[in-house]
């Protein structure tokens, strides 16, 4: 009887003994806090810097085109804004001109304008010192947007030969 | 007997080749095109507090997220918006409220960056020390350097980011608003149902604008939908009004609800409360026509009973 208390209680005590470290383990805790902090952005890509066209006199044309792709995490969304590199925004070529102007466009009356996202018809790419044309003006953040704008290029019917060209600035910002 | 077991056994192979089929043929997730040339600027807005003869110093961060390295220059131009649903903005201005584009500076005028990279850009506004009080607008812009040369239309990529400041004085802030419209119609044929208002500043500092919608059931005071937690915010910007428009995007087809559109700008509050009714104009078409079905029964037995 002895034997088997004295077993038994060595026992309760090993037990005790092993249980101590797990006992003591069980309040040493630590909590750790995690701040990350994520800020805005705006993403832009706008394809391939140049586009070309060969055309003849009297022609309308609207095969040009550029895809611009917008990503942002702001939550009011972004706008896409075009204006002419300069103050003179037609296409040129030595001293001819082929003026920006809104739609309708048509073969015979020179003309050139832009259109896509939120414009339906061709507008003319504002000059310098302008407002800017609104292109596309969307709410809500965006992951890779791609919006395509398509040039509608019209020719008089004695347009002079030469390669005409012009700057557009494509603009991304973020909405206040 | 042996056939039915086989025939069992070659059906459940059959079942377990089907159905791992879709898993075994998924291609590996493509991984997303890049751009030749992609710039992300960051941060896209900064509300710096500046006082008359200050030098502040900030920066913004172009990362290049295309396969290609590109030089970009950088410069400040004025911010003003028109029309008073905020789709335009004039870069090129020049006015009370634009001043601060010529009182930026920047470490260099040009950077150029590697795929995978990005070049902290550092700039420098100095405060004149005789400047007004209240709000200064600009966009500071990284536009990238076109290598190209030719060709019919030539197109730039230019991101930027809005200054949005104030210098510390007396402004025109708080009482200097007005809620000129807070619209709320009461029947809407297709979803969402949404509410709209026009806010008006006539002070000297940009301010919030928050709207809330709450849609509650007719008989029930707990909210179905509220974006009380999260007000949509819109800044508005000195001397120009503002349209806002919020809607309840989980709205359904069919409902009849209780409404409040509330807004709060610059100390004013203007809340509107209404029942809607939400429902397909065929719906309303067929309840038009039950109820000018109704009537006219009612008409012609009412003469029925008169005529005997």
């Amino acid at each position: 009887m002895k034997k088997s208390l004295l077993l038994g209680a060595g026992v309760v005590a090993a037990l005790g003994v092993v249980a101590l470290p797990l006992s003591s383990y069980a309040v040493d805790t630590q909590n750790v806090t995690l701040n990350v902090t994520v800020g805005t952005g705006i993403q832009l890509a706008v394809d391939a810097g140049t586009k070309a066209v060969s055309m003849n006199s009297g022609e309308f044309n609207e095969t040009l085109q550029t895809t611009a792709t917008v990503s942002t995490n702001n939550a009011n969304g972004y706008k896409i804004t075009v204006i002419d590199q300069d103050n003179n925004n037609a296409l040129t070529s030595a001293g001819n001109t082929i003026p920006a102007a809104d739609g309708p466009l048509s073969a015979g009356t020179a003309g050139w304008g832009i259109k896509g996202g939120d414009i339906v018809d061709y507008k003319a790419v504002p000059a310098q010192g302008a407002t800017a044309l609104t292109l596309v003006n969307k709410g809500g953040t965006a992951n890779g947007d791609t919006t395509a704008f398509t040039y509608g290029i019209a020719t008089a019917n004695t347009q002079a030969s030469g390669i005409y060209a012009d700057t557009v600035t494509f603009t991304a910002t973020v909405n206040p | 007997m042996k056939q039915i077991k086989r025939f069992a056994l070659l059906s459940i192979i059959g079942v377990i080749a089907f159905l791992g089929l879709p898993f075994s043929s998924m291609p590996a997730q493509a991984e997303e095109k890049k751009s030749e040339i992609a710039q992300l600027l960051t941060p896209t807005k900064q509300t710096p507090k500046l006082s008359p003869g200050e030098t502040f110093r900030g920066y913004f961060d172009i990362h290049n997220r295309g396969t290609k390295a590109f030089s970009f220059r950088v410069y400040a131009t004025g911010h003003q918006v028109s029309e008073r649903d905020y789709n335009s903005i004039r870069y090129d201005i020049e006015n009370n409220y634009t001043m601060i584009q010529h009182w930026v500076t920047f470490e260099h005028d040009e950077y150029r960056v590697e795929p995978d990279q990005h070049q902290r850009v550092h700039y420098t506004i100095k405060v004149p020390t005789d400047v007004p009080a209240g709000g200064q607008y600009a966009t500071l812009m990284s536009e990238i350097v076109e290598e190209s040369e030719g060709g019919t239309i030539k197109n730039k990529n230019r991101v930027g980011m809005t200054l949005i400041a104030q210098i510390e004085g007396t402004t025109r802030g708080d009482g200097h608003g007005k809620i000129t419209e807070n619209n709320l119609n009461a029947l809407f044929l297709t979803p969402p149902i949404s509410a709209s208002a026009v806010v008006k500043n006539n002070g000297n500092i940009h301010a919030e604008a928050k709207s809330t919608l709450t849609i509650f059931s007719l008989f029930s005071k707990e909210p179905i939908w509220t974006n009380e937690d999260r007000p949509l915010t819109n800044l508005v910007f000195p001397e120009t009004s503002r349209f806002i428009n919020i809607d309840w995007k989980g709205s359904p087809r069919l409902g009849l609800f209780r409404v409040v559109h509330n807004v709060k700008f610059m100390g004013e509050t203007s809340q509107v409360e209404k029942i809607v009714f939400i429902c397909p104009f065929w719906f309303l078409f067929v309840i038009l026509l039950v109820i000018t079905s109704f009537i006219a029964n009612f008409i012609v037995r009412k003469k029925h009973r008169r005529n005997n």
